[in-house]
């Protein structure tokens, strides 16, 4: 089955993943994104928002801006589209995954 | 008790808003989601027990380098020099197609003239031909009793045809600028001035060419007669009608630019 459209880098289903679960600012995303990932993913915090922005200009997350916390954020959330593109990404993801973990255990 | 050292947070920001060369809606939200994040990281590292200006340069160390966070910005906002560069390049090949069609135009005006005023008023031109060039002419116009009035029945012509030619490609080359600017407004880039510069330089070119056409059209029927007259006349004519519109545009759009001072600015996105 081919994905809705190819999402460029893991950093991209990640970060789609962490908004599916639900609407996030980008500081509850990172944090989010460090503390399911154990402390694996751990990139500078700052480039998460140009990613954002890049998912945003290609229809997978909407935002709006929110003053309910006392500071002024920006909270992002998946569209129907970015759905689409996060279910047909991870089923890819974890046949490559699976593919991956077949040839090592041969050669193991 | 606050000491006198600079804010590592307000530095940061500092150093990245002059880093970023994005249109500057995506400057503030960029410069905003950046803030609330750095402080969101101080605060819940202060809550942790940090100091305050420890939690502030630690806050800066994790969001990553001004040159980091600037890359990746332009990466996906797109770089504001280029996109300069880019409004610049289609507002002059509009205005090189514009000056194409004019003379095209002109072309038109001078088959009238033609039609009117007879080849003599637009092709006899007071010049002196080779031989060579003599035979050519009276092959092309067998009909004609001279070199003189040969090479009179050719220039009448191609004052139309070349000209007529001109503003056809100019015609095409107006449909892609237009393609491109349609494509670059659908992306965002909208440079503030670019236009109104362009309707500048449109005066100014129609406004010096109407007056050179002109003034040899005058030239010329003072010092020759009628003769050839409309070669100049048709030019000068549609380089003084272009001229009007362009100056009211060049006048409209530079007048408050330069009144509120020269600074580089864009226009909000579409």
């Amino acid at each position: 089955m081919r994905p809705v459209q190819h999402l460029s880098g893991s950093l991209d289903l990640l970060l789609l993943s962490v908004i599916q679960r639900r609407p996030a600012h980008g500081y509850a995303v990172i944090s989010a994104l460090r503390d399911q990932s154990a402390g694996a993913f751990d990139l500078p915090e700052g480039t998460v928002y140009p990613a954002l922005h890049k998912l945003e200009k290609q229809g997978f997350v909407a935002s709006a801006w929110d003053t309910s916390a006392g500071r002024r954020r920006r909270v992002y959330s998946l569209t129907a589209h970015g759905q689409k593109a996060l279910a047909a990404e991870r089923d890819a993801w974890f046949r490559f995954n699976a593919g991956v973990h077949s040839v090592l255990g041969f050669s193991a | 008790m606050r000491t006198n050292e600079p804010e590592p947070i307000e530095v940061y920001l500092d150093e990245l808003l002059l880093s970023l060369r994005v249109p500057p809606r995506q400057a503030r939200r960029i410069l905003a989601e950046a803030e609330a994040h750095l402080r969101d990281t101080a605060e819940a590292l202060s809550s942790a027990g940090m100091g305050p200006l420890d939690a502030e340069r630690e806050a800066v160390r994790r969001h990553g380098s001004v040159d980091e966070v600037a890359s990746s910005c332009h990466a996906v906002h797109g770089h504001l020099p280029l996109q300069v560069a880019a409004s610049a390049g289609q507002a002059l090949l509009c205005l090189a197609a514009l000056a194409l069609v004019a003379i095209g135009v002109s072309g038109g005006v001078a088959a009238l003239m033609n039609a009117a005023g007879g080849a003599h008023f637009v092709g006899a031109l007071p010049a002196t031909y080779s031989r060579s060039v003599c035979s050519s002419y009276l092959h092309l116009h067998p009909s004609a009793t001279s070199c003189q009035q040969a090479a009179m029945l050719e220039t009448a012509q191609d004052a139309v045809a070349l000209r007529v030619l001109t503003g056809a490609v100019g015609i095409v080359i107006l449909g892609a600028a237009l393609a491109w600017r349609r494509q670059l407004r659908g992306r965002g880039v909208r440079i503030a001035g670019i236009d109104e510069a362009a309707a500048g330089v449109a005066a100014v070119g129609f406004g010096g060419a109407a007056v050179l056409l002109l003034g040899q059209a005058v030239d010329l029927a003072v010092q020759h007669g009628s003769g050839g007259v409309g070669w100049y006349l048709s030019g000068g004519v549609i380089a003084l009608a272009a001229f009007v519109p362009s100056a009211v545009l060049a006048y409209r759009g530079l007048r408050p630019i330069v009144a509120r001072g020269l600074r580089p600015s864009l226009a909000a996105p579409a």
